[in-house]
């Protein structure tokens, strides 16, 4: 029982190193790479998760800054319009009025001349008339050209001219 | 100690029994007389059992190489690696990141050994658990091989395997206090802790520890597998395995833990540095007088 032997102690010493290579190596080694890559993979998980939930809020945050712009830009759009519009009648109206003004004139301008062309027409034909009548009445006692400058005398006495 | 010696003893004391049966008989109570004789009779039966089958070894000598000798519990131990190696190969083929059943089995036993001695010596002993692992799982194995028969006979039975268990066991303590305290002169400064006085004990421990524990693996295995094979010896019926379920079980896997777990403990000790024991609470105490 108690009679030493060096071979079993060797042999039991080199056994049991023999064991300890083969399970570090094919136990541990095995079975704690494979625990480190479930945490690494755990761990990568976690991280991909939190950069999407802060892409996520990025892609919030830039879609309400779009929005509040395209609020801003769609009232810009409306005002402008809006005056746009207001200019715009506001012309038209004037220019019509001004369009208006000038037929008005215009047409003044006609009636007087007209009114003036006729009064002259009128003049001439009651110098004639008058004429006419007077040569009548004193037959060829007086030349025609001074008695139209005689008639044509009494008749600026007279106002008709005017 | 030796078989012839033990064998002395137990003759010495059938002696005596055999006077008491001779006054027995004189007084001519021929029942117990009877009795006494058939309790004797079991008793040579006994020792027979134990000198020619329990203890007898069957080394076999390798004639090439000379004087090298390997003895069965060299042999039990290739039985037991090669299990454990098979089992292993078996077990770590393929692993996956989402495991099954027995990568789950193989991951919780690997995770709870390494959790049990880390926590023993500190993460500094991170690199010491494979090896103590390996001696766990070794002596698990080894004290229960001999329950399940086929003629097996626990190898920490044999003395020379605790030697060398025990004399690796010290190397490692030795290695692991030389690394935690940084070279040699913290590995020889470590000899006068906690003071001076003690340096005398600190180097016989040095010669203490490895006996001790090779000393406690061996008995507690012997003692175990004797009285089994005793008990088995006078009843083969259901009474064994009770016994089986204290000596074999119950003490066989205490045994490994306590082997293991008193190397961490010792490696833990001899890693201590100064730095790390809580001079806190001196301070702490000194503030508050």
């Amino acid at each position: 029982m108690l009679d030493f032997d060096i071979w079993t102690i060797l042999f039991s010493v080199i056994n049991i190193l023999v064991l300890f290579f083969f399970l570090k190596k094919f136990l541990f080694g095995r079975v704690n790479a494979m625990l480190e890559k479930r945490a690494q993979m755990v761990q990568d998980d976690l991280d991909q998760a939190k950069q999407s939930a802060a892409d996520a809020a990025a892609l919030k945050s830039d879609y309400e800054q779009t929005l509040v712009g395209a609020k801003q830009e769609v009232r810009d759009i409306l005002s402008a319009a809006e005056q746009r519009s207001r200019a715009q009648s506001n012309e038209i109206t004037m220019q019509a009025r001004q369009q208006a003004d000038a037929i008005l004139r215009e047409a003044q301008k006609e009636i007087e001349r007209e009114r003036q062309r006729t009064l002259d027409g009128i003049q001439g034909e009651i110098a004639d008339l008058a004429l006419a009548a007077a040569s009548k009445l004193m037959e060829q006692q007086v030349n025609d050209e001074t008695n139209r400058a005689l008639v044509n005398e009494f008749l600026t006495e007279e106002g008709v001219g005017e | 100690m030796t078989v012839e010696n033990v064998s002395g003893l137990v003759r010495k004391r059938l002696r005596g029994a055999q006077n008491l049966r001779v006054s027995l008989r004189k007084s001519g109570r021929n029942g117990v007389a009877y009795k006494v004789k058939v309790v004797n009779a079991m008793g040579e039966e006994l020792q027979e059992e134990l000198q020619n089958r329990i203890l007898w070894e069957s080394p076999f000598d390798v004639p090439l190489l000379g004087p090298i000798h390997i003895s069965e519990s060299v042999v039990t131990t290739w039985l037991i690696m090669a299990i454990i190696m098979v089992l292993v190969l078996i077990l770590t083929r393929k692993l996956k990141v989402i495991p099954g059943k027995g990568q789950a089995l193989v991951e919780f036993a690997v995770t709870w050994v390494t959790g049990f001695l880390e926590g023993n010596m500190g993460k500094t002993g991170k690199r010491y658990v494979p090896y103590l692992s390996t001696v766990l799982l070794y002596l698990g194995i080894a004290n229960l091989i001999g329950m399940f028969g086929f003629g097996l006979k626990p190898p920490t039975k044999d003395i020379n395997v605790t030697v060398a268990l025990a004399l690796m066991s010290i190397v490692l303590i030795e290695v692991a206090t030389f690394r935690g305290q940084g070279g040699l002169k913290g590995f020889l400064k470590s000899f006068t802790k906690p003071m001076a006085l003690m340096t005398p004990i600190n180097i016989l421990e040095l010669v203490i520890r490895p006996l001790s524990l090779c000393m406690r693996l061996f008995g507690n295995v012997l003692g175990a597998f004797v009285i089994m094979k005793l008990i088995e010896h006078v009843c083969r019926l259901i009474v064994p395995m009770v016994f089986s379920m204290y000596f074999d079980v119950f003490d066989g896997l205490i045994q490994a833990y306590v082997f293991v777990f008193l190397t961490s403990l010792f490696m833990a000790e001899g890693m201590e540095t100064e730095e790390e024991q809580p001079k806190s609470t001196l301070a702490n105490l000194q503030h508050s007088t």
